[in-house]
C-alpha cells in the first residue's frame, strides 16, 4: 500500500528537498553551516521566527472561536439556505491566497470601500484608517481563510455524531454544560485537534497574506525564505530557514500524531438527518441566527467587497473617468493585450489550464492518498506507520516558494527532467494537496466499526470485495470532501506555481497576480474582475458537491 | 426449487489445539473439539473466557498461534475469512449501516455472484423464515432489537454457511424476547440442519439451544457433553458453579470399609471415588429430603426462602457456618426462615466427588 505513496514523495519531495539544500550547503562562505549560524546569531532571524509563531497561534485562536459555535449550527440545526450558507463558507479556503489579500485590500485598504466612502463622507484628504501593514490585517485574512477548516472538519465530524449520547448523559443527570464536557468535547476531540493543527501549519506557513498584508516590516519564516533566496540570493540563510521551519511542523506534526492516536475511536456515525434537527426554541434560533450573521460577515463581506470593487470606479480614478460608478470595463478589458505582451494568454485559456490541472491533481492525490490513507486507518500502530504519519505532513510543513524553488534546482536534469512535462504542476499541486487529502480520508476510514468488515468477510467479500462494498461507499463522503479540496487546492495554489508553470500555460492565480503586478487602476480592476470570477468557479463547484452529497452516511 | 443437495460425507469441523494469546493474556488456551454436521454446538463460558476469539479463529478472523482447523479434513491454514464458506453472526448484528434490509440480506449472495432473480427469491424466503416478510426495503437503524437480531441471522443464514457460527446471538435483547428466540432458534436450525457453534454466557440457554456444550475457562476446554450428562456428571467445581450447582465444599476422600467416604466440616459423606485424596465435595441440591427420607442427615437453619415456578428454593445455614441451597417440590410445604431442619440427604444421588 505504501509503495506508490512513497515513491512519489521521495522523488517529488525528498529529492528536491535534499538537493537544495545541498546546493546552498555547499555554496556557504561561512562554511557548511554557515546559515545556521547566521540564523542563530542574528536577533532580527529570531525575532522572525517568534513573530510566526505568535501570529500563528494568536489566529488559530481567533479562528477556533469563530469557527467552533459555526460547525455546531452547521452540524446541529437544519434550516433555510444551510446548503448555500455551507457553501459560501467554504469559498474563501479556495481563494488563492494573494486574493484574499486583494479582498481585504478592496474592504479596508487606502483605496478600498470604508476608507472611499469615509474619505467622500467627511471629505478627508488621507485614509483615515490604516489597518494594512498590521497584524490586525494578517489575523484577520487568516481567519477567513482557514474558518472553513474548522467548519468543514469539525463540522462534519460532528455532524455525523449520535447525539444521543450526550443526550445519554444528560438522562445521567449532566448538566447541558456537563455533558458537553464530558461527553461531547472528548468525541469531538480528535476533530479538532486535526482541525487545529492544520489551520496553525496553514498560518504557520502563510506566504501571500503576509506578503501583502503584513508590509515591509512583518515577516514571517515562509516571507524571510522568499526575501533571502528570491530578493537577497542569500541561499544558505534561506536554507537554515527551511530547515528550522521544517523541524518545526516536524514536531508539531509527531506530537499531534501521538495525541490524536490516543484519543481517536471508532465511532457509530449516524447519517445526518438523523443527528441534526430544527431549531424549534427561542434561544436556539437566537444561536442560529447571531452565528449565521456572524460567519456571513466575517466570510462573506471581503468577497462582496472583492466583486463590487470590480464592478465599481473608486477614489481618484472616478474623479478621472467621471462614468458612472458602475462599470463593466475591467470584464471587457480582460481579453484585450494593450501592450502587444508575447506572454499574453487569455483568461479564458488560463481557466482551462488550471481546471484541467486540477483534474489531474484530483486523480493523483486520490490514487496516492488513499492507499496511504488506508494503511494508516488499518494498522496505525506499526513502526512503520507511526514513523511515516508525520513524514506525510511535511510537505504540508514546507514552504510553497521552496517547494517550487526545489522542483526547479532538482527536476530540470537527467535522469528526471520534467520542465517541459504537462504534469509537472499537477505533480506539484498533488504535494501539497496529498497530506491534506491523507488526513481528512484517514480519520473516516479509522471510524468503521472493524465489525462490519469482518462481516462482510465472512459473508464471503473478499478483501477487495470488502473495499468497494464497505469501506468506499462509507468513507465516500469524505473521499469527495478530500476530493474538493484538492481540486480547490490545485486552483488556488500560486507558491510553488508560480515557479514551476511555463509562462505560456499560467493557472488563472498567475494570471491575477500578473494583472496586479501591472501598475494602473485599470490592471488593478482586472485583477478584481479575474478573482471574482475565480471565486464564482470554486463556489459553484463548491455549491454543486452539495448538491450532490450522495454518499452520507446511510443516505444512499 | 432446486432439489436439495445428497447428504454429504464428512466429519464437519474440526478445532485441533487452538491458541492465541493476546501479548501476556492466553486467550484460547489448547482449545480442541469436533461439531459433526447438522450438529450445534454450546460454547459456554463467562465472559473473557475466550469464546469470541475462539470464533473468531475458527472464521479466520484472526490469525491463529498455532493448532488446526479442519474442515470434512482439510487444514484450512491459509483461507482467508471470505473463502472459509463459514457464517459468523456477531454480538453486535454488524448490520451494514448504509444499506437497507434488502441488501444487507442480499450482500453474502452478492459476493457468492448468485443471479438478481435468485437473490431475490432467497432474500424473501429468508426474511419468511425469520417472520420479518416484507420488510425488504426497511433501513437498520428503523429495525428494533428483535428485528435487527432477525435480520443478522438471516443474512448469516442467506448464502448457506457450511458452519454458522453465532456469537451471543440473544445477548442483548429483553427476557421475554430472549426466551421466545430460545425455543424458535433450534427449531429453525434443526429444519435447514445447520451446522453450528453457538457461543454463550447463559446456561439456560446453552442448554435450550445445542446438542452438546462446551465449558471454556481461561481459554482452557473444562468440559465436553451433552447438556444431559453434563449437568448429571460435571467434571470440575468451575462446571458445578457455572451450572448454578454451588453446593461445593472442600474434603478429603479416605478408604470406608469396601467403599470411600468424604470427609468435610460438615461431617463423613459415603461417596464413589478411586483414591483418598483432597477434593471438592459437590452436594446436589436436589436431592434432600425434608423428613423420613434415608441417608447421612444434615441439621441447620433456614435463612433464605424463594419460589422458583413450581420449586421452592432455600437456603440452609449448617452447624459449621457454611451456606448450602436445596430445592423442594413446592407440594412438600416447607418450614419458614428461622426454623430449624433436618435434612435427610439421598446418598446415592447427593453426593459427587470433584477434583
Amino acid at each position: 500500500m505504501w509503495l506508490a505513496p512513497l515513491v512519489f514523495l521521495g522523488l517529488f519531495y525528498f529529492y528536491p528537498m535534499v538537493s537544495i539544500l545541498g546546493l546552498s550547503l555547499s555554496r556557504s562562505p561561512q562554511g557548511p553551516l554557515g546559515g545556521f549560524v547566521l540564523f542563530f546569531t542574528s536577533p532580527g532571524e529570531l525575532g522572525v521566527l517568534g513573530f510566526t509563531l505568535w501570529q500563528a497561534a494568536l489566529s488559530t485562536l481567533l479562528t477556533l472561536v469563530i469557527g467552533l459555535p459555526g460547525a455546531y449550527v452547521l452540524a446541529r440545526y437544519r434550516f433555510r439556505g444551510k446548503a448555500l450558507l455551507r457553501a459560501l463558507t467554504g469559498i474563501p479556503f479556495v481563494l488563492p491566497t494573494l486574493v484574499v489579500a486583494a479582498a481585504f485590500n478592496a474592504l479596508l485598504g487606502p483605496s478600498g470601500w470604508i476608507n472611499s466612502a469615509l474619505m467622500a463622507a467627511f471629505r478627508l484628504p488621507a485614509p483615515p484608517l490604516t489597518v494594512t501593514h498590521s497584524l490586525a490585517a494578517i489575523l484577520a485574512a487568516h481567519v477567513f481563510y482557514n474558518t472553513t477548516i474548522v467548519l468543514r472538519m469539525v463540522g462534519d465530524f460532528w455532524s455525523h455524531l449520535d447525539p444521543r449520547l450526550t443526550d445519554a448523559a444528560r438522562v445521567l443527570g449532566a448538566s447541558r454544560w456537563r455533558a458537553w464536557r464530558e461527553v461531547g468535547l472528548p468525541l469531538l476531540l480528535p476533530a479538532i485537534a486535526t482541525a487545529s493543527l492544520l489551520v496553525f501549519l496553514f498560518d504557520f506557513t502563510s506566504f501571500g497574506v503576509i506578503l501583502v498584508l503584513g508590509g515591509p516590516r512583518l515577516a514571517t519564516l515562509e516571507v524571510e525564505i522568499y526575501n533571502q533566496t528570491v530578493n537577497l540570493f542569500n541561499l544558505p540563510l534561506a536554507a537554515a530557514l527551511g530547515i528550522v521551519q521544517l523541524a518545526a511542523t516536524l514536531a508539531m506534526t509527531i506530537a499531534y500524531t501521538r495525541l490524536a492516536a490516543r484519543v481517536s475511536r471508532p465511532l457509530p456515525l449516524k447519517a445526518q438527518r438523523v443527528t441534526e434537527r430544527p431549531a424549534t426554541s427561542r434561544r436556539s434560533r437566537l444561536a442560529v441566527v447571531a452565528i449565521t450573521g456572524l460567519l456571513l460577515l466575517v466570510l462573506t463581506s471581503p468577497l462582496v467587497a472583492l466583486a463590487g470593487r470590480s464592478f465599481a470606479r473608486l477614489g481618484p480614478q472616478r474623479r478621472a473617468a467621471a462614468g458612472p460608478l458602475l462599470t463593466l470595463d475591467y470584464y471587457r478589458h480582460l481579453n484585450d493585450n494593450p501592450q502587444g505582451s508575447l506572454f499574453y494568454v487569455p483568461p479564458t485559456e488560463a481557466i482551462w489550464n488550471s481546471l484541467t490541472y486540477a483534474g489531474a491533481t484530483v486523480v493523483l492525490a486520490l490514487a496516492l492518498g488513499l492507499p496511504a490513507a488506508w494503511s494508516l486507518a488499518y494498522d496505525s500502530r506499526s513502526r512503520l506507520n507511526r514513523w511515516l504519519d508525520p513524514l506525510l505532513m511535511l510537505p504540508l510543513g514546507t514552504s510553497a516558494v521552496t517547494l517550487g524553488f526545489g522542483f526547479i534546482v532538482a527536476l530540470d536534469t537527467p535522469p528526471l527532467d520534467l520542465r517541459a512535462s504537462p504534469l509537472l504542476v499537477p505533480i506539484g499541486h498533488t504535494l501539497v494537496a496529498f497530506p491534506f487529502v491523507v488526513r481528512s480520508l484517514t480519520p473516516a476510514l479509522r471510524s468503521i466499526q472493524p465489525r462490519l468488515r469482518q462481516a462482510a468477510a465472512v459473508l464471503g467479500a473478499s478483501p477487495r470485495q470488502v473495499l468497494r462494498h464497505i469501506d468506499l461507499p462509507l468513507v465516500g463522503r469524505a473521499v469527495l470532501v478530500a476530493a474538493a479540496f484538492a481540486f480547490s487546492i490545485s486552483l488556488g495554489e500560486f507558491g510553488a506555481t508560480s515557479l514551476i508553470a511555463r509562462p505560456e500555460h499560467p493557472t488563472v492565480p498567475i494570471l491575477i497576480y500578473r494583472f496586479l503586478s501591472r501598475p494602473g487602476t485599470l490592471n488593478y480592476g482586472q485583477a478584481m474582475a479575474l478573482s471574482t470570477l475565480l471565486m464564482l468557479v470554486t463556489g459553484g463547484g463548491m455549491l454543486a458537491i452539495e448538491r450532490m452529497r450522495i454518499a452520507d452516511v446511510g443516505e444512499f | 426449487m432446486k432439489s436439495s443437495p445428497p447428504p454429504q460425507e464428512g466429519t464437519g469441523l474440526q478445532a485441533v489445539a487452538l491458541h492465541k494469546a493476546f501479548g501476556d493474556l492466553r486467550a484460547v488456551d489448547g482449545v480442541s473439539f469436533d461439531v459433526h454436521r447438522g450438529e450445534i454446538l454450546a460454547l459456554l463460558g463467562p465472559s473473557g473466557c475466550g469464546k469470541s476469539t475462539t470464533l473468531h479463529l475458527i472464521a479466520g478472523l484472526e490469525p491463529l498461534d498455532s493448532g488446526r482447523v479442519l474442515w470434512d479434513g482439510r487444514d484450512l491454514g491459509g483461507v482467508p475469512p471470505h473463502a472459509r464458506g463459514f457464517g459468523l453472526m456477531f454480538q453486535d448484528f454488524a448490520l451494514f449501516p448504509h444499506m437497507d434490509v434488502f441488501h444487507n440480506l442480499a450482500f453474502g449472495l452478492r459476493m457468492l455472484d448468485h443471479a438478481p432473480d435468485e437473490i431475490r427469491v432467497r432474500v424473501a424466503s429468508m426474511l419468511d423464515l425469520v417472520g420479518l416478510a416484507g420488510f425488504e426495503t426497511r433501513a437498520v437503524d428503523e429495525l428494533s432489537g428483535g428485528e435487527r437480531q432477525r435480520v443478522a441471522l438471516a443474512r448469516s443464514l442467506a448464502p448457506r454457511p457450511k458452519l454458522l457460527m453465532l456469537d451471543e446471538p440473544l445477548g442483548d435483547l429483553d427476557r421475554a424476547l430472549k426466551e421466545e428466540l430460545m425455543l424458535e432458534l433450534p427449531n429453525l436450525l434443526g429444519e435447514l440442519q445447520q451446522t453450528a457453534i453457538y457461543v454463550t454466557h447463559d446456561q439456560e440457554e446453552a442448554f435450550a439451544v445445542a446438542d452438546r456444550v462446551l465449558v471454556l475457562n481461561h481459554g482452557r476446554v473444562e468440559q465436553i457433553d451433552t447438556p444431559e450428562a453434563m449437568f448429571r456428571r460435571p467434571v470440575s467445581p468451575f462446571v458445578a458453579r457455572f451450572l448454578g450447582l454451588d453446593n461445593l465444599i472442600p474434603g478429603r476422600v479416605v478408604p470406608d470399609g469396601a467403599g470411600w467416604s468424604a470427609e468435610t466440616g460438615l461431617g463423613s459423606f459415603p461417596v464413589q471415588a478411586e483414591t483418598s485424596g483432597e477434593v471438592t465435595l459437590l452436594i446436589r441440591p436436589d436431592a434432600a429430603a425434608l423428613d423420613g427420607g434415608r441417608g447421612p442427615i444434615l441439621e441447620g437453619l433456614v435463612v433464605e426462602r424463594s419460589f422458583r415456578g413450581s420449586q421452592l428454593r432455600a437456603v440452609i445455614q449448617a452447624a459449621s457456618g457454611q451456606h448450602l441451597t436445596f430445592v423442594f417440590s413446592f407440594w412438600d410445604g416447607f418450614p419458614e426462615v428461622g426454623a430449624r431442619v433436618r435434612l435427610a440427604l439421598d446418598p446415592d444421588r447427593a453426593f459427587q466427588v470433584l477434583p
